[in-house]
Order: C-alpha cells, then sequence, then structure tokens
C-alpha cells in the first residue's frame, strides 16, 4: 500500500499544480450551483401575472375534479376572496405540463366526488402538488392561506351539519319541542367546532409531483440544487481519472511506472485513489457553499438533513461510482478526443437523463426518459441524496440506491480492469 | 565477469505482425552493451519486455538471476530505464520527479534525499533542481529523464534512445555520464540507438537489429572487420551474369552479389538491364580502381560508386543492403 500512496501523493501535486484542473473540480461546480439555482428561483411564472397586474394576492392553480359540486364551488369562492388567493383553473393535465415546464410552483386538486363526501360527513383531503424547486416560504405562505380557508369552510360545514341533524331529528319528533332550546342549539354548535378542529373535515396533503403515496415533504432550494449539481460535476471525476491515465500513457511515464518495482493493481488503485479523495473533497466543497452561500444570497438553505452517517455514505459510494467509471471510460477512450466526448457525454446527457440537471421526478412524466433515467447512475446517486436531503429519509432508505451504486462500480471496475491496455 | 543479463529466443507478437523474433544474447556485469538498428526493428520492443512493460509471446530472459516471468518484481528492483519519451511530470520540479521515482523502489528518508543528491550531480542539474520541469531545455528535461531512471542505483540501466532532440552539448554531456556510470559505479548498461556514431563510442559490444532479429553481435571491431578490406558498391546501367563473373576475377576483388536496383525517382519499376553490385574487396581503393578500368575497357556505363567506411553503418549495408537512417 505504500506504493498506492506514493502514487497518490504524487498526483495531488500534480493536481494542485493545475490550476485549470482546480477550476473543474471546485469553482466551475459552485458557479453552477449559483446560476442554476438562481435560474430555479426566478423560473417559475406566476400564471396569469399580466393579466391581473394589479391583484396583489397570491395565486393559486386549482385542478377542481368536481366541477359540479357545491362545496367545491363554495371552496373555490372561500378562495377568491380580496383577503384571499387569487385563483387560476386548469385541467390536471394542463397544470402538470405548467409544473413540468417550470412554469407553476404548485397547484391544488379538488378530489373527484369532493362535495359528495362533505355533502355525507365523510373526511376529504385535498392535494397540494409543490415542485420540488419551489420556494418553500412562497409555499408555505398559500398553504397557510389555504389551509385556514378550508379549515373555515370545514368548520362551517360541520356546524351546519349538526345543526341539520337537530333539524332532522325535530321532524323527527314534532312532539317534543324542547330540541330547540338556545342551550342545547349552542351546545351542539360547540360539539361541532370542537370537533372540526380536532378532526377537519377537510385536510390538505402536501406532495410532489407524481408521487402516489402521501407523505409530508420538506421543499427547498438549496436541498433540491446542491444535489443534482454534486451529482453532475462528480461524475467529472470519470474524467480526471481517465484523463490521469491518458496523459501518463502518452508521457511515456507510464512505461517508466510499468517497468518499477509495483503491481498492478498498486498502479491502478494509485491512480483512481487521489481522483477519490479530490472528489469527497469537492462533495464537502459544494455542500459547504450550499450551506454557506444560498442562505446569503437567497436561494434557500440546506441541510443534511437527519441522518449525516447516510449523507457521508452515500457521498464515499457516489465517489467510488464516479471514479471506477473513470478507469472503464481509460479502458475504452483511445484518444483524447474521445475523452473529452464521453467526458460531456457523461456531464450532460447522462447527467441530465440522471435527474442531475433536472429533477428526475420531471422526467418521469415522459415514459422513455424515465426509463432511461434509471439506467444512468446519476439517478441513483441524485435520488439518494434526495431521500437524505429533501425527503428526511435515513440510511436503510437509500440502502437500495447505494447498493445499485455499488453494483454499477464493480460493474465498471471489472470491464475496466479487463480491458485496460497496460501496455 | 558473470552475466547479468541472459536473454533466450525472446519474441514478440502484435497481431500477425513479429515485432521481435527469437532474439539471444548475454550481457556480462560491467559491460555496455548496444542495441543498434533503424527506427521499427525492434529496440523498443525487445527493451520494453526485458523491463517489464511488455510481455513476452515466447522466450524469457533472467537478469541479475531471476527470470523476468516468474520473478518480475525481483528484476524491476535490479533495473532502470530511460525510455525514448520524456517519462516525468512536467509541472513538478525536478527534485520532486526524482523523490517520487526514488521512493516507488523503497526509498525513503535522508537515504532517498541523498540518492536524489547524488543523481542531481551526475546530471549536472543540482543548481535548477526545484525549478519546474516544464522551465527547462530539451537538453536538461533528457537529463532529468536519465536521472529519474539512476535515482535507486540499478545494476543494469536501460538507455532506449536518450538522445532523441538533444542539442549536441546535452548530447555530450549525456555520453560522458554514460561513460562515467560505467567507468566509475560499474553500471551495466543496454543503450539502444540507431546512431551508429553514438553505440561505436560508448559499447563494447553491438547487436545489430534488424525486423525484429539480431543479424550480427559482436564487438565493434570484430563488426569491421567483417567488412574485410572493405566494400564498394557499383551501380551499373546494363551488366549480366558474365560482367559480374569477370569483375569477380579482378585483381583486389574477393566476392560480389548483385543487389536489388532500387528505383528511380518517378518511375515505376527499375530499368530492366541495370545492376548495383556489393563488391566485397581485398583492398577497397585498389579494387575500384582495378573496376573502373575494366568498365572503362568494356564500355560499360556506371551510374553510381559508393565506398563503405570501415564502421557500423557499412557493416549494416553490408548486411542488409540498406541504410540505418532509411
Amino acid at each position: 500500500m505504500k506504493n498506492v500512496w506514493t502514487l497518490t501523493r504524487k498526483d495531488l501535486a500534480v493536481f494542485f499544480r493545475d490550476r485549470g484542473a482546480m477550476l473543474w473540480l471546485f469553482v466551475l461546480p459552485l458557479v453552477f450551483l449559483l446560476i442554476f439555482s438562481g435560474l430555479a428561483s426566478m423560473g417559475f411564472n406566476d400564471p396569469g401575472a399580466e393579466a391581473a397586474a394589479d391583484d396583489n394576492r397570491p395565486p393559486l392553480v386549482v385542478v377542481n375534479l368536481d366541477p359540479s359540486g357545491d362545496a367545491a364551488a363554495l371552496l373555490l369562492k372561500e378562495f377568491d376572496q380580496p383577503d384571499g388567493l387569487r385563483v387560476i383553473e386548469y385541467s390536471l393535465e394542463e397544470a402538470r405540463g405548467l409544473m413540468d415546464r417550470f412554469k407553476i410552483n404548485r397547484y391544488l386538486v379538488i378530489s373527484e366526488g369532493f362535495s359528495q363526501a362533505l355533502a355525507e360527513g365523510k373526511p376529504v383531503t385535498l392535494s397540494m402538488i409543490l415542485h420540488p424547486n419551489s420556494d418553500t416560504n412562497a409555499n408555505q405562505t398559500v398553504l397557510r392561506i389555504v389551509n385556514g380557508m378550508a379549515g373555515g369552510l370545514s368548520l362551517e360545514l360541520q356546524i351546519l351539519d349538526g345543526i341539520e341533524q337537530m333539524k332532522a331529528m325535530q321532524a323527527a319528533n314534532p312532539q317534543v319541542q324542547t330540541i330547540f332550546d338556545p342551550n342545547r342549539v349552542l351546545a351542539q354548535a360547540k360539539s361541532q367546532f370542537d370537533q372540526s378542529r380536532q378532526v377537519p373535515l377537510i385536510s390538505i396533503r402536501q406532495t410532489e409531483p407524481l408521487q402516489e403515496e402521501a407523505e409530508k415533504v420538506e421543499f427547498n432550494l438549496g436541498s433540491s440544487i446542491v444535489p443534482g449539481m454534486t451529482v453532475l460535476f462528480v461524475f467529472l471525476a470519470a474524467s480526471a481519472v481517465a484523463r490521469s491515465i491518458f496523459d501518463e500513457r502518452k508521457s511515456g511515464s507510464l512505461r517508466r511506472l510499468l517497468s518499477a518495482p509495483l503491481r498492478r493493481w498498486e498502479l491502478l488503485l494509485g491512480k483512481m485513489l487521489p481522483v477519490f479523495l479530490l472528489t469527497l473533497v469537492q462533495i464537502c466543497v459544494i455542500f459547504l457553499a450550499g450551506a454557506i452561500l444560498l442562505p446569503v444570497l437567497g436561494f434557500g438553505r440546506l441541510e443534511i438533513g437527519n441522518a449525516p452517517l447516510a449523507w457521508a455514505l452515500t457521498s464515499i459510494v457516489i465517489a467510488l461510482c464516479a471514479t471506477a467509471l473513470g478507469v472503464f471510460i481509460s479502458s475504452i477512450a483511445r484518444t483524447e478526443g474521445q475523452i473529452t466526448g464521453l467526458s460531456n457525454a457523461l456531464l450532460w446527457v447522462a447527467g441530465f437523463l440522471g435527474g442531475a440537471i433536472v429533477p428526475a421526478v420531471v422526467l418521469a412524466s415522459i415514459p422513455v426518459l424515465g426509463i432511461l433515467s434509471r439506467l444512468m447512475p446519476h439517478y441513483w446517486a441524485t435520488t439518494a441524496y434526495y431521500d437524505i436531503l429533501a425527503r428526511g429519509k435515513g440510511l436503510v432508505d437509500v440502502l437500495p440506491a447505494l447498493g445499485i451504486l455499488l453494483v454499477f462500480s464493480a460493474v465498471f471496475f471489472g470491464i475496466g480492469i479487463r480491458r485496460f491496455r497496460f501496455q | 565477469m558473470a552475466n547479468i543479463l541472459e536473454v533466450e529466443n525472446l519474441s514478440k507478437n502484435f497481431g500477425e505482425r513479429a515485432a521481435v523474433r527469437e532474439i539471444s544474447f548475454d550481457v556480462a556485469e560491467g559491460e555496455v552493451f548496444g542495441l543498434l538498428g533503424p527506427n521499427g526493428a525492434g529496440k523498443t520492443t525487445a527493451i520494453s519486455m526485458l523491463t517489464g512493460v511488455l510481455e513476452p509471446t515466447a522466450g524469457t530472459a533472467r537478469i541479475g538471476g531471476f527470470d523476468i516471468l516468474k520473478d518480475p518484481l525481483e528484476v524491476k528492483k535490479l533495473i532502470g530505464l530511460v525510455p525514448q519519451d520524456l517519462a516525468l511530470y512536467p509541472t513538478l520540479s525536478a527534485r520532486a520527479n526524482l523523490l517520487f521515482f526514488g521512493s516507488l523502489y523503497g526509498l525513503r528518508g535522508r537515504e532517498l534525499n541523498d540518492r536524489v543528491d547524488d543523481v542531481l550531480e551526475v546530471v549536472a542539474l543540482a543548481d535548477r533542481q526545484n525549478d519546474p520541469v516544464d522551465k527547462y531545455s530539451g537538453g536538461m528535461k533528457r537529463r532529468v529523464n536519465i536521472a529519474a531512471g539512476l535515482v535507486h542505483h540499478p545494476r543494469l540501466f536501460f538507455l532506449d534512445e536518450p538522445t532523441v532532440g538533444v542539442d549536441p552539448q546535452s548530447r555530450n554531456h549525456i555520453f560522458e555520464s554514460v561513460l562515467k556510470l560505467n567507468r566509475e559505479r560499474g553500471m551495466t548498461i543496454i543503450y539502444t540507438s540507431h546512431y551508429m556514431e553514438e553505440v561505436e563510442l560508448l559499447c563494447n559490444r553491438v547487436a545489430i537489429i534488424d525486423e525484429g532479429k539480431i543479424i550480427a553481435l559482436d564487438t565493434i571491431k570484430n563488426l569491421v572487420a567483417m567488412l574485410g578490406g572493405g566494400v564498394v558498391q557499383v551501380g551499373l546501367r546494363q551488366a549480366n551474369q558474365a560482367v559480374i563473373q569477370q569483375i569477380t576475377s579482378l585483381p583486389a576483388v574477393r566476392t560480389v552479389t548483385a543487389l536489388p536496383v532500387p528505383i528511380p525517382a518517378g518511375a515505376e519499376a527499375a530499368p530492366a538491364d541495370a545492376a548495383l553490385l556489393k563488391i566485397e574487396a581485398v583492398h577497397s581503393q585498389q579494387a575500384v580502381i582495378n573496376v573502373i578500368q575494366f568498365l572503362n575497357e568494356n564500355n560499360l556505363q556506371m551510374t553510381s560508386l559508393e565506398i563503405l567506411e570501415p564502421n557500423l553503418e557499412g557493416v549494416f549495408l553490408h548486411l542488409t543492403g540498406r541504410k540505418l537512417r532509411e
């Protein structure tokens, strides 16, 4: 292992004298992070903003799947108050399309049979679909208003329901005159009010697009952009490994190394380890910048979730996968041009398909891209990071994604070693 | 002297092409041994197999008693290689390069630093040791390239065309270093080159390699003696078997061989009657006089005349019919 460390120290020394490489590894990801965060924070347009320039109410896109329902109409009327929300109705397809194109942050879905369920006194749920890149503060504002108004309607309906029940009891027992006793009515109204507070008829669930199971998610721009940018640039480490091996071969130093008392696995490991270590440093730098710079610039806050161990392990596995990919590339690329081409393909094509540039949930709405994205290691890397950072999941939850990344690493490394041209 | 290197039927094929064909030779400890041949003759491939860079297709070799196939790591501890390329890290200083290569051989701490100081003295670069290599001239880079192969004090030192692209001053410096390493430290050196002058200057024995085969191996003195009294090449516009027999019978001529006639520039084939004769002479000057007199008397037109010098270039031409740098 001494030889591996000797090679590693040499490559690190060479790296730290290469300003271009430092730029690629540390500066460029930060520039991209800031640009993407800025774009994402500005990228959402208020629908109908031009049409209602004098209307300062927060906009709310509503998908009403219960268009003929009285309660649904009442709810929309409740929202569309001077101190409420500017309601804009779209069909479900239209709303999804607008969100896929980053045109809206969120939309509210009134489910089919909403009014009927309420009429029967059954609890109903409204779905608030939030874009992963949407601004948390704005989401919270809208959610507070929606919650308040839906809660008010819920209360009103439940009290009315209680009084309706009393009315029905009166009709059924005309000989009893005390049912409409004011104290009894007040007691019934108070009981309904308390029940409405504890078990509201109308509840709101937040979810991200196309996510079938209901779960509480906490989105912010930092936890949404940083993982993607990190994965995008970490996989550039693959080209760094390939280029480093190519340079050794081109300059003739590989020949000299092969004539030294080194085992071939030591040589390969010695070429991989420095890039692996640099990649881990790169991940830390990007996350540190995300945690410090993004809040300063008002682009949201980044936290590493509730499971720092899961985050650390995920980072290590991603760095390992990217480094193994480098050995694979070096075994198949015969010229500098091929390495550059593969690096660009990795950066942009695989990065895009793998959800490092556009969230995978958006790509999933296009069937072919949804399948393709799962074939990219980037997808599993971003999924693992999103799970930890945005969805509050832990180590056990991300183990499947990490397992798949380890399989990718083993395949890349296996093929790379098998095809590697030492000579 | 015991042999430090014993090569047995070493061959290397790249696909269908045989780059080295069953070469065998021994090198004694303390010897400076030359591998001379034109570009593409197989010198670098041979060196690459001996230094563990390439795996032989067939055959083997022993270095210091260790088989290159069975004990590659032990072999590699004994050897140093100066590749044809500048196998250095240009952004690092000469000293950093040497420290790195030295540490690959297990050298550490003071011993490593002392060795680096030593080789920097050998290549006369101690005063510029902390400059990045990419700031050096071509000749200085070549000297660092040599130092990198020396830092662990190898017993057998391979130099593969170490003077390619080097200015005359640096070339002389490299020659001096090689001779010094051999004479003062007893280092065994294998030196490949396609420059006849370098091999003649540095080497005790030479293997001439062409198309992957060793076509001659001996001391320079003995190789040159192959030319006997000299070799003359004469081109004739017209010649037949009778003319060749008559020339063979001239005084001072030992043998006459017809060589393939070169195709003139712009032509598709050599003239049908033309001939190129290689005349091995007892005495080259007397043979030339006799041949010219014979050609004049028989009204035969001469198109070229070349008297081969008694050197390795002449030996190569004598053996292959081609020049070393063709």
